[in-house]
């Protein structure tokens, strides 16, 4: 029996050896190419290096070649346009203007993408401000982009999923969530909490963003004016409007533009003083074939090659104009002009937002208050790029209607610029009829308040969501 | 006596340690009845007779795995064990297997039951990377297993805990016996596709498809023909056979095994060398494997007994890629059609082809990829195990095993730069070289202590207590460099260095920690009345802190009334047996580190990049099943006659789900977490025959019959249905495994167009494919039944062994077809000779739509690709004669038997059309979903062979 006891006893120091490291055995498997949040949010270089990821994803290819990042979001208001023709293919469903049904793959995207890229800035907001090791003045910094961030891609959604802001304030928005992985889903906001909330996030950026940044593509102060003189241009809210977008370009209109480079394709963010925000690529970190609008505007390098200009759009500009990019395939059908504006690579940057804009935005704010005075802008740009440019003789609203023609030949291919002025200006987007299309929606144009400008909410969020209403798409 | 020779036999298990035993009677077994097969169940030491058998499980012998149907030891045990459905996933030497036990395990976790090799848990499943399949059992000798135990029921199963769910299968090998004795079996033999039925049009029959497709776009004949011509570029007289053009005539298999087996009272070794070469029936696909194991078990005292176990082996596998690939000779030469030779007239290969393979210069001739480009993997396994058991004190023993799995995974692809995969333009150049490295380790340490006693006047309490606890720890590597810019036409510069730029790159490892508690009592009356219970609690390093975990309990009892005396004078046997358990299922690999919220690393420009991956979820817990078994075993005739019937029910709750649907608002637009739910349910039968039993004739027919049904019983909160890749969709009250597809509806007679349904009450039909909807078929892609039939005879000095196996119930789906079986879509490749006779106007009453090129909807994935699969197959047969030593007037040998044998000899197809093997459909895409898809896999193989054992 003492032998017994002997083994009885070596067995349970077995179990308790055992029993003593199991937490720490159990423990010991850990992921090696991922870190945790307390890592991330350690250091301000940890924090940076989030802020990286989440633009890097915003260059990514998220779903498919027409759904995969910032810059096919934008592509896709392109296309619904007049300016431009697609010949089938990718993004052809936008340019029918029919793209926006519960379980289209553009409806799909354009909701998570969002609102992944929201959960992404909401853990960077909330790490930083918790976070112990980062000293003040860093997170300050921090915080603001992320506020900046924050505030782009709500006004990107609440663009995408119902009329315009002035249109009715009290209308459903999209979901807000200020906090990372609340994983049951929200019920909807109201336009006016959506954009009370974009501004609060904006105005933040502001206050406390700073001008440095590694590159063109990081939210630094400067991007967040711009994206205010978009939210408050939206809005009407002329003032602030004018103001923001002054500060985004600097108020100096020379000095902000770089005439002589428009033409060399748009590849390459650090040429010339335009660009505000852009999507930088490399050969070995790129969208490829994802990246719009060139992929799909060239017409000289392989990739989709998909997109021309409506034959009557060349006819706005001047031969001395320095946008006019336009040439002739040959063809006699909607295929005859097409542009060069956008050079494809895999190294080609995206352009996202440029000070052009931002003198336009500030000279259709002026024009509420001091019409000369916008008329005296917008002509410096004009001038810019067309030194033979005279001043219109215009007065009156026909000066607000240069300033969007003026917005379409400067911007054109790059952010929607026409879906985006129809929509806010709640105008109609009929299509020319001159057989400039393959599809001229004649018996169904866009009109004014178009339901057709916004997309239909996902039936994916609809199911899963349990404050969504099911009935959240009857008349959408 | 019955007891005494058990106790016999007890005591002869505890002093050979974890070594199956299956202790018979000698001699004049026809006077006792009741001699009791004890083994020892599972790998825990526990040992279990027949009447104190309370759950369910099916044992295989080493006579099945001698002379194996298959490389790789599961798909050689096929058609033997009742409720166990084995496929192939290809018939490239090598491959991996599906085996499900009881039906699907799990819908989306892992359904691959646990296998245990002399007490280590081993490296299971697929471990392609490069290759198309590699079974990591092929490396396993089945010549060197003595004995396969498949634990099917909650009480067999649930003492394994959180990974026994689907199953455990529990794998002896061989030991020792006393004195001395070599055996060496060789056999040799050659094979060819065992069904396949796919026909295609010659090169004259491509030209007049294509001829009358023309003349549907109202060309005259003479204008039709000499477009065809044009379009194939034909000579007039090539008619090359691609499929005969990638293959061998004949596929040559060779093996050859040594063994040694002997010792003395206190120590016995068995040592064994094997050599298996097999091919595959396309020209590129071999595998080669050279087994060595040694086993010792050594008696150091009457009570303590040290056991060892060492496998080594090694192997090569060079095969073809399969599924979509352009590469893939089997789908590849659909694709290429009888008019294009592959040769020029120079003798250099033909680059120019016209195929539904690409354009040149990215050609595909399959030929010359065959020929020059390379695939091929090479692994090695060592398998190690030492056991301990020690009867420290009366009725008490120790029993430690402790043992180690090392595989390492090496595998080299080559593609040429000047045609096929590799000729594609890149930025790196082009040829395309990859090498890749991998590792798998796995150590498993058990220790138990049991307590074994017999009580009461005549010792009619019997009670079995075990208690101990087992760690468990994997780790697995791997890394990869794969480089482009190859120098044209260098075709011995394949290595990875001999690429000029650095194309990518990588590596990880990862693993998981196992720690669980066992528990186990078992308590018999008389040998009247038995009762079982087990518990066990285990901790798994992936599941969330408040479900790190996981207690899993089972019990069971039986009653054996032939122990009454009444009884007993019609019954050798008569058995009743309920258990329940609960099992659990940890869902393998794809649910690591999937309880942390994590931020994955990468870069951006030159900087480091952070993104959340995941929400972590720390509710990620274990699949439960609780399975639910009776049974009835019964023994008459002196136990000539046995049947066994088993009826079970698995609830299979709170599943793995890699996608669980979430509101994309959340940021995260699917989940991982617990959330569906499955049954299984079905019966089982085997029946034992021992027909003739003299001493000059013996035959046994023994047979395993069974049925089961799946269902689908919960889904995620929100989802009614979960769309599974391929043509399935989990729907509550449906088997997991039903076809839900397009519904073909034929040729409308009165214009040649292919018709769809348009409702699942198939009222309506259209030609627009866009108008045709999916609906579910009734029909499941896993069979409802299974059978296996094994005829034993002996005659004098001849044997004969004859197993054949049904499946029924099921449908498969040819998922290439649509792309040479259509009505004009494809018609750069080769089409099924059906195609002539579509409908034309002047054959109007044809049963195929018109054949018209460039027909742009006629390659809907629809019913018109489903087959019924049900089948019968004459498995394996072989008929040897045994010469004896002095009909030899040999000296050294003791006897030599030669043998034939075949396998996969007749394979009857309930449906005409059928094409291709209904076996070979196993599990194209690794998943539930994908069961049931015939993948354009390398065929399996009917095989004949020839051989010899000899004993000396």
């Amino acid at each position: 029996m003492k032998k017994f006891k002997i083994y009885a006893i070596a067995f349970l120091a077995i179990l308790l050896t055992a029993q003593s490291c199991r937490e720490e055995y159990l423990n010991e498997p850990q992921k090696t190419d991922a870190v945790s949040s307390d890592v991330v949010f350690g250091s301000s270089d940890g924090a940076r290096a989030f802020i990286a990821g989440i633009i890097r994803q915003t260059r990514s290819q998220y779903t498919a070649t027409d759904t995969g990042n910032l810059g096919s979001m934008y592509f896709a208001r392109t296309n619904k346009g007049n300016d431009v023709v697609n010949s089938g293919s990718w993004f052809g469903s936008d340019y029918q203007n029919d793209n926006r049904e519960p379980n289209y793959r553009r409806t799909v995207f354009t909701w998570n993408f969002m609102y992944y890229l929201i959960n992404q800035t909401n853990a960077l907001i909330k790490g930083v401000s918790e976070s112990t090791t980062i000293d003040a003045a860093d997170k300050k910094t921090l915080l603001s982009e992320g506020y900046a961030m924050r505030a782009f891609f709500y006004f990107e959604l609440s663009l995408e999923f119902q009329h315009t802001y002035n249109y009715d304030v009290n209308l459903p928005a999209p979901p807000i969530y200020d906090q990372p992985s609340q994983l049951e889903g929200k019920p909807m906001s109201t336009q006016k909490e959506m954009y009370t909330f974009i501004t609060q996030d904006i105005e933040k950026a502001i206050a406390d963003g700073s001008e440095d940044r590694l590159n063109k593509s990081y939210f630094n102060k400067t991007v967040a004016y711009g994206i205010a003189a978009r939210v408050y241009q939206v809005m009407g809210n002329w003032p602030k409007a004018a103001a923001y977008a002054n500060a985004a370009y600097g108020g100096d209109v020379e000095a902000a533009l770089s005439p002589s480079v428009y033409g060399n394709g748009f590849t390459d963010m650090d040429e010339g003083v335009e660009w505000i925000l852009g999507s930088p690529q490399t050969e070995d970190q790129s969208a490829y074939y994802y990246t719009a609008p060139s992929a799909f505007f060239t017409q000289t390098e392989s990739a989709y090659n998909n997109t021309f200009i409506n034959k009557n759009f060349p006819n706005l500009f001047t031969d001395t104009d320095v946008r006019n990019t336009f040439q002739q395939t040959g063809r006699t059908d909607y295929r005859a002009v097409y542009t060069t504006k956008f050079v494809f690579a895999f190294d080609a940057d995206v352009v996202l937002m440029r000070t052009p804009e931002m003198i336009l935005i500030e000279a259709e704010a002026l024009y509420y208050s001091n019409p000369t005075a916008a008329k005296n802008l917008l002509y410096k740009l004009q001038v810019n790029r067309d030194p033979s440019a005279v001043m219109s003789s215009n007065t009156g609203q026909a000066i607000l209607e240069e300033i969007y023609v003026e917005r379409r030949k400067e911007l054109y291919g790059e952010i929607g610029i026409e879906w985006y002025d129809a929509k806010r200006l709640r105008r109609g987007l009929p299509r020319d009829q001159n057989k400039a299309h393959r599809l001229p929606l004649t018996d169904n144009p866009m009109m004014p308040d178009d339901k057709r400008f916004f997309l239909k909410i996902p039936q994916a969020e609809i199911d899963a969501n349990p404050n969504i209403p099911k009935t959240i798409n009857d008349n959408r | 006596m019955t007891l005494n020779l058990r106790i016999v036999a007890i005591g002869v298990l505890f002093f050979t340690g974890q070594a199956l035993t299956a202790q018979k009677k000698k001699a004049d077994s026809t006077t006792t009845k009741n001699i009791d097969e004890v083994v020892i169940l599972g790998t825990y030491g526990i040992k279990e007779s027949q009447e104190q058998k309370v759950g369910s499980y099916s044992l295989i012998k080493s006579k099945v795995l001698e002379k194996p149907n298959a490389v790789s030891l599961d798909l050689a045990i096929a058609g033997q064990a009742a409720g166990v459905v084995i496929n192939a996933n290809s018939g490239q030497p090598g491959s991996n297997a599906r085996v499900t036990i009881r039906g699907i395990s799990s819908l989306t976790g892992n359904t691959q039951p646990l296998y245990v090799i002399d007490g280590v848990p081993v490296l299971t499943g697929d471990q392609a990377g490069i290759a198309t399949t590699s079974n990591a059992l092929a490396m396993i000798n089945p010549a060197d297993i003595e004995s396969i135990e498949v634990l099917k029921d909650g009480v067999t199963t649930s003492i394994y805990g959180s990974r026994g769910a689907a199953g455990v299968i529990v794998i002896k090998t061989k030991s020792g016996k006393k004195g001395g004795k070599f055996n060496f079996n060789s056999e040799f033999g050659a094979g060819a596709p065992a069904f396949e039925k796919y026909k295609f049009l010659n090169a004259a029959q491509q030209i007049q498809l294509m001829t009358t497709g023309y003349m549907s776009q109202n060309f005259s004949e003479a204008d039709a023909r000499q477009k065809a011509i044009e379009l194939y570029n034909w000579d007039g007289k090539t008619d090359v056979s691609w499929k005969d053009a990638t293959r061998r005539n004949s596929a040559i298999t060779s093996r050859s095994n040594i063994n040694y087996s002997g010792g003395s009272d206190n120590a016995t070794i068995y040592a064994s060398l094997g050599y298996t070469d097999q091919e595959g029936i396309t020209r590129d696909a071999t595998y080669n494997r050279v087994n060595a194991t040694l086993k010792a078990n050594w008696k150091m005292t009457d009570k303590l007994v040290v056991s060892m176990s060492n496998i080594l082996s090694r192997s090569n596998q060079k095969g073809p890629l399969d599924y979509g690939y352009f590469q893939n000779p089997i789908l590849g030469s659909k694709f290429i059609n009888n008019t294009q030779p592959v040769y020029n007239a120079d003798g250099s290969y033909n680059l120019a082809l016209v195929s539904g393979l690409g354009t040149p210069p990215n050609n595909f001739n399959l030929v010359a990829l065959q020929d020059i480009n390379k695939r091929k993997s090479t692994f090695t396994k060592i398998l190690s195990s030492l056991g301990v058991d020690y009867s420290f004190a009366k009725n008490f023993r120790f029993s430690s095993n402790l043992g180690i799995d090392y595989n390492s995974y090496n595998e080299h692809e080559w593609a040429n730069p000047d045609f096929g995969d590799g000729s594609t333009a890149n930025p790196n150049g082009l040829g395309y070289g990859m090498q890749s490295d991998n590792g798998y380790e796995i150590w498993n340490w058990s220790n138990l202590v049991h307590y074994n006693v017999k009580l009461g006047n005549d010792q009619i309490h019997e009670i079995n207590v075990s208690a101990g606890a087992e760690a468990t720890s994997e780790y697995d590597k791997f890394s990869f460099v794969t480089r482009r810019g190859y120098n044209s036409l260098n075709y011995n510069q394949t290595t990875v260095s001999a690429g000029a730029n650095i194309d990518g790159g990588g590596g990880d490892y990862s693993g998981y920690k196992l720690i669980g508690y066992i528990a186990r009592a078992s308590y018999g009356f008389k040998e009247l009345v038995n009762l079982t219970g087990s518990f066990r609690r285990d901790g798994y390093s992936h599941f969330g802190d408040n479900f790190k975990y996981g207690n899993f309990a089972a019990g069971g009892f039986n009653v054996n009334l032939h122990k009454i005396d009444a009884v007993s004078k019609m019954f050798d046997n008569l058995q009743l047996r309920a258990s329940y358990g609960a099992v659990g299922n940890t869902g393998g690999q794809d649910y690591y580190y999937q309880k942390y919220s994590l931020y994955g690393l990468s870069t951006y420009q030159d900087t480091s990049a952070y993104t959340i991956t995941s929400p972590g979820n720390e509710n990620l817990r274990w699949e439960k099943s609780k399975k639910y078994n009776v049974g009835l075993d019964i023994g008459i005739l002196q136990n000539r006659v046995k049947l066994t019937v088993d009826l079970y029910r698995n609830i299979i709750n709170d599943q793995l789900t890699p996608s669980i649907p979430n509101a994309g608002s959340t940021g995260f637009s699917s989940l991982v977490g617990n959330s569906l739910a499955s049954t299984s349910q079905g019966v089982e039968a085997n029946l034992n025959l021992d027909i003739f039993k003299n001493e000059n004739f013996q035959w046994t027919l023994s047979g395993n019959f069974s049925y089961n049904d799946s269902e689908v019983t919960g889904l995620t909160s929100q989802a009614t249905f979960l769309t599974q890749s391929f043509g399935k969709r989990y729907t509550i009250g449906h088997n997991p495994t039903e076809w839900y597809l397009y519904s073909y509806a034929g040729v409308d007679k009165s214009n040649g167009d292919a018709l769809w349904y348009t409702d699942a009450s198939k009222t309506t039909t259209t030609n627009d494919t866009s108008k045709a909807t999916e609906f579910f078929t009734g029909f499941n892609a896993l069979p409802k039944y299974n059978a296996g039939l094994t005829n034993t005879l002996t005659v004098g000095n001849f044997s004969a062994n004859i197993l054949m196996t049904y499946a029924g119930g099921y449908h498969v789906y040819d998922l290439w077809e649509r792309y040479f079986n259509n009505d004009g879509q494809d018609f750069l490749g080769s089409q099924e000779l059906d195609a002539l006779n579509g409908w034309t106007p002047d054959n109007p009453n044809s049963d195929r739509p018109q054949f018209r090129p460039g027909n742009p909807s006629s390659r809907l994935h629809s019913t018109r690709y489903l087959y019924k699969g049900d089948h019968i197959r004459l498995k394996s047969a072989d008929l040897g004669y045994r010469l004896n030593k002095n009909a030899l007037g040999l000296e050294n040998a003791n006897s030599i038997y030669l043998y034939i044998r075949g396998v996969n000899l007749a394979t009857i197809a309930f449906d005409k059309n059928l094409k291709f093997d209904p076996e070979a459909n196993a599990n194209t895409l690794g998943t539930v979903g994908g069961m049931g898809v015939y993948d354009q896999t390398q065929p399996n193989l009917r095989q004949f062979l020839f051989g010899v054992s000899i004993d000396f």
